[in-house]
């Protein structure tokens, strides 16, 4: 293994393979920090510049664009509450409040790191285990998908304050009811749709975060008053020590929960980034924090979606299954260069295999150099008057949602949906549910129905699945936990 | 009952009709199909009805605390929050016309000089930076066409 590595390197360290990777990190942070523009639209957009390159250089370069993306996409979600992708939404959350704390560089700054200390996990994990964890992932039925799914909702719903939690729930499954909307994928009915051509692919969740996270956000800063500009010193921009010791175990346990996440077939970074979530706001000790600006609810879930990003390329590369939309893309260009992932890629092009595994590191490495420096300059964004950037945040996101389907429907979806984003915020609704429910819903939908097939409409056939069972208890008790640990010691008392 | 459902009340009871409207229609997509395998309409009716159930619980427990609950905005700021949704809604209707960059450019330079009170020069600037800057990147770099309206100014790729 050791030696696929070093030839890895070999391969991904030559002038020409480090230059378009530095071209494709830089490329995605710049698409990545346009909203509703992220990295399965980066390389589908760049993929035909790459069409005369070497297969291994055009497959860095577009691996770089894929967590350049993703990285663009944590500056907005962080500075203006934007998030590009949906992995990015919890990072939104904690994220904002250390910007409107002046805390913006730091945040961004722990981003980069995490991302970075995540590749270097995942690349160890890609080493040593890609192979079994490949087959372990084939293993996985749709009773297993269904279950992991059900233990993100679970996990996103339990860390709503204790009161909230019912209105977590509530928004979860609103989420899955309109992930309905559309065509079905197992019979291809039409549902919900009024005739509606646009709604058949049902609602477009991009468009729909980009309503409900930066034009809600807009209104509701309007309505309190406009949020000042900050002002912070150059100085208080620089992430601190203290801040960095706080984000080791974050980033750690980010890093696993994303490779672990990231190595099974659709479960992807978005999944893995608010499960990281759910599972720091349990352990840390700044729990307390949490919802308020905690450097850990910033450095959990970046470490987790990148990681759960290079893992992605398990089922990918290993089984020729994309673990998300963009390496759906990327399987794409592996065609387009003749290449046919499957087992035996490793096998039989493991140059191409290990240095494309190498350049995550090398490109990571770029990501932190690049922006470890410029995290305090974005930050500076936020010293612009709230009065000229609204509404300019108002058109980039109406622009950046046209784009993505090139249709004025995305375009109505964002203004509706900014009503809702700024309902929910006057009434304090977690939107984090709403969104993880709209976008694992297909998938969900898919799961259910394979699973009752396979049971020949029994879904009971869940209990006979070890690990789905095992799964399924565990978002049991994450529901349940809480309300049960406040009844014991209320029992112990009127015993006593 | 209208003095007690206002608000986040007024939300949820717009969920509990939602769903219930979404699950009844369920049964109409075959709820089961004839192996007794789930239908399209299984998981709608499922989460409709498990919506409607959460949604009505929520209702009540904030019709509870809506009167310890009562918070004020400024009436000042409300009327601006709906002058920029009602602009946001005019540019959208002027897309047709004007095409998107001026609908948009229009809508910056309004918000700005109008509705944040700031210099017209100043606001006018930024509105036509912003527009070039849009036009630069998404029509003439990423070849999105916008579109040009009747005018036909600046879109469609």
């Amino acid at each position: 293994m050791l030696d696929n590595l070093i030839m890895g390197f070999g391969a991904a360290l030559t002038p020409a393979n480090l230059l378009w990777c530095f071209v494709g990190v830089l490329a995605g942070t710049v698409i990545g920090l346009l909203p509703g523009l992220g990295s399965t639209t980066g390389v589908a957009v760049l993929l035909p510049l790459t069409l005369s390159f070497e297969p291994l250089t055009a497959l860095i370069m577009l691996a770089g664009i894929y967590y350049g993306a993703q990285y663009g996409g944590t500056i907005t979600s962080v500075l203006i509450s934007t998030p590009g992708e949906a992995a990015s939404v919890v990072t939104a959350i904690d994220g904002y409040q250390m910007a409107r704390k002046g805390r913006a560089g730091a945040a961004l700054s722990i981003a980069a790191i995490g991302s970075f200390a995540a590749a270097i996990v995942s690349l160890v994990l890609l080493v040593a285990m890609a192979p079994p964890f490949a087959e372990l992932a084939l293993g996985f039925g749709p009773p297993e998908n269904l279950a992991v799914m059900v233990l993100g909702l679970a996990t996103i719903v339990s860390f709503s304050s204790a009161g909230g939690r019912l209105r977590g729930l509530a928004m979860a499954v609103l989420g899955i009811l309109l992930a309905t909307v559309g065509v079905d994928a197992a019979t291809g009915l039409p549902r919900y749709t009024f005739g509606d051509v646009d709604l058949l692919s049902g609602l477009p969740f991009v468009q729909v975060m980009i309503g409900l996270f930066a034009v809600g956000e807009v209104l509701f800063q309007i309505r309190q008053g406009a949020a000042a500009p900050i002002r912070a010193r150059f100085k208080d921009l620089m992430i601190t020590k203290a801040e960095l010791s706080r984000s080791t175990g974050a980033i750690a346990r980010g890093s696993v929960i994303g490779y672990l996440l990231g190595c099974l077939p659709g479960a992807g970074s978005t999944l893995a980034s608010f499960l990281a979530y759910g599972v720091e706001k349990r352990v840390s000790r700044n729990r307390h924090e949490f919802g308020q600006g905690a450097i850990e609810g910033v450095a959990a879930p970046e470490s987790a979606n990148n990681a759960a990003a290079n893992a992605n390329f398990v089922p990918t590369l290993a089984l020729g299954i994309p673990g998300g939309a963009t390496t759906a893309v990327l399987l794409g260009a592996f065609m387009m260069y003749g290449i046919q992932p499957g087992p035996l890629l490793f096998e039989e092009q493991p140059e191409l295999v290990w240095g494309l595994l190498a350049s995550f590191f090398l490109g990571n490495v770029m990501l932190l150099v690049l922006n470890l420096p410029l995290a305090p300059m974005f930050a500076q964004l936020l010293r612009i008057p709230y009065g000229y950037m609204y509404p300019l945040i108002l058109v980039t996101s109406f622009v950046g949602a046209y784009s993505i389907d090139n249709n004025m429907f995305s375009v109505w979806v964002v203004f509706v949906f900014g009503l809702v984003g700024y309902f929910m915020k006057k009434f304090d609704l977690p939107m984090a549910p709403l969104v993880l429910g709209l976008v694992v819903g297909a998938l969900f939908e898919k799961a259910l129905v394979q699973t009752s097939a396979m049971g020949g409409g029994d879904l009971t056939i869940i209990l006979t699945r070890p690990i789905a069972l095992v799964v399924f208890l565990l978002a049991a008790l994450l529901l349940a936990g809480p309300t049960l640990l406040k009844l014991i010691p209320r029992r112990q008392k009127e015993t006593v | 009952m209208r003095g007690l459902i206002r608000g986040e009340g007024a939300v949820w009871a717009l969920l509990v009709c939602l769903s219930v409207a979404m699950a009844g229609a369920s049964f109409g997509y075959g709820v089961t199909k004839d192996g007794g395998e789930i239908g399209p309409g299984f998981l709608p009716l499922v989460s409709g009805v498990a919506l409607a159930l959460l949604s009505a619980a929520c209702l009540l427990q904030s019709v509870r605390r809506q009167a310890a609950e009562r918070e004020e905005a400024d009436p000042g700021r409300v009327r601006t929050l709906w002058t920029v949704f009602g602009l946001l809604l005019v540019a959208l209707l002027l897309v047709p016309l004007t095409g998107f960059l001026v609908a948009f450019g229009l809508l910056v330079f309004a918000v700005s000089a109008f509705v944040e009170k700031q210099p017209l020069v100043p606001a006018a600037g930024i509105a036509a930076a912003a527009t070039l800057v849009i036009y630069a990147v998404f029509v003439l770099f990423l070849a999105v066409p916008l579109p040009g309206g009747l005018l036909g100014i600046g879109g469609d790729g």
